[in-house]
């Protein structure tokens, strides 16, 4: 199929795509040193905890993972608000976030407070943000970006009370 | 956790018919509408398509900034090798030949390929949380009935790129319909055959989907050039170019996939 001159699909060329992505899925693999989950329950959620996935003084620490925002799926969201962080206003509040899914990105906001532009979480990264809780109200903690278990990552609160 | 066997089964089972509707929709509209309004809805639909699928590859690490990473390294390299390889394989994309008969099918089989790649990503998703979900039924792991829904649609209009493609190129308008039959069946397949193929592999095994997603992400790029073709392809009847219909189709196919991901939250 590739030859201008060639009307007819050459046999070499679906064996060099069909290798082509062959290779390129192994090296995804080997890439990101795949984890056998062994069809355990906990495999895909229990990986260890990114370098720096610490929950800061007086701050709020949240794990992304393929149970939510701090196993949000086991606290029943998306009907109840989970996790709900509250501070008092004037404060200055640190949260550390860390992706510890291993299979995806996920995002993360905050109405008002860090929705200014799109943020994601690569696989095995952690986010730092401060800020000074300045308005009172309820905002939103959501995860911004597409995910399989996106629908458990959109009921987060911060209260500023 | 849910079992595999039965999740599995109705994840591909799901996947498939969605796009086998969603191509027989637009082969079956080819009758009635000018291929080059299908190619514009078509064009619509991938617009949003590469967002979406941008987004999954974690914006290629862009967050990382102009800071060496082997994630950033690696995210571009694939999506490089996905563009190049498809581009590669169609010897005809820039020329005036029409890919006409068996070769014209071959060009809406690499299109539904190209399209449907990003799609392991996705099933790997669908595996690993369906591997490690508390939850006992399909429907409560991926948050019920709407980001469900959000799925069926995604994968119906999804394929319509590669279906535009058949339409333009494979002669599809001459073909006993048993044929096209045929036709349609064997693009849901290769459509869908990734995603169902990284279902299993994403849930027994645990690796970084971003990557599957920059290569489907290049790859994509095929597709829709070729879509651009059609788009673009001189009218044999005398009828006028029109633009505004063209941007109305465009619109409603972006509109359409759009609406369907304001399911998924």
């Amino acid at each position: 199929m590739g030859g201008e001159a060639d009307s007819s699909p050459g046999r070499k060329y679906l064996i060099i795509v069909v290798a082509v992505l062959l290779a390129a899925f192994l090296a995804v693999l080997a890439f990101s040193l795949p984890q056998l989950n062994g069809v355990s329950t906990t495999a895909a959620t229990s990986a260890t905890l990114p370098a720096g996935c610490v929950k800061p003084s007086g701050g709020f620490l949240i794990i992304a993972s393929q149970l939510g925002f701090n196993d949000s799926v086991n606290h029943g969201v998306p009907q109840n608000s989970w996790p709900v962080m509250d501070v008092k206003e004037g404060q200055n509040v640190t949260i550390v976030v860390c992706n510890s899914d291993p299979a995806e990105a996920h995002g993360f906001q905050i109405d008002h407070y860090y929705d200014a532009r799109l943020v994601s979480i690569a696989s095995g990264h952690v986010l730092t943000l401060s800020f000074v809780a300045s308005v009172v109200g309820t905002f939103r903690v959501y995860c911004e970006i597409p995910c399989a278990i996106h629908w458990a990552m959109q009921s987060g609160e911060l209260v500023v009370s | 956790m849910l079992p595999f066997g039965i999740t599995d089964s109705e994840f591909a089972l799901v996947t498939f018919v969605s796009a086998f509707i969603g191509i027989t929709l637009v082969v079956s509209a080819s009758r009635l509408v000018r291929t080059r309004y299908l190619a514009a809805f078509a064009f619509g639909v991938y617009l949003w398509y590469f967002t979406d699928t941008l987004a999954d590859a974690n914006y290629l690490n862009v967050n990382s900034g102009f800071v060496y990473t082997e994630e950033l390294l690696v995210l571009f390299l694939l999506f490089a090798v996905g563009l190049f390889l498809f581009f590669s394989l169609d010897g005809k994309l820039f020329t005036a030949d029409e890919p006409l008969g068996r070769y014209g099918m071959l060009v809406a089989a690499l299109a539904a390929l190209a399209l449907g790649l990003h799609g392991f990503g996705e099933g790997a998703d669908f595996g690993t949380t369906a591997s490690a979900t508390p939850f006992n039924t399909l429907l409560d792991a991926f948050g019920g009935v709407s980001p469900s829904a959000s799925w069926v649609l995604h994968k119906m209009l999804e394929p319509t790129v590669a279906a535009v493609c058949y339409v333009a190129f494979a002669d599809s308008r001459t073909k006993k319909w048993a044929d096209r039959l045929v036709d349609v069946l064997a693009l849901s397949v290769i459509f869908v055959t990734p995603a169902i193929v990284g279902s299993v592999v994403g849930y027994y095994v645990t690796f970084d989907h971003t990557y599957v997603f920059a290569l489907g992400l290049g790859a994509s790029i095929y597709a829709v050039a070729r879509v651009g073709k059609a788009l673009y392809k001189p009218d044999t009847d005398g009828k006028k170019f029109q633009p505004l219909k063209v941007a109305i189709a465009i619109a409603i196919g972006f509109l359409l996939i759009f609406m369907s991901a304001l399911l998924h939250s």
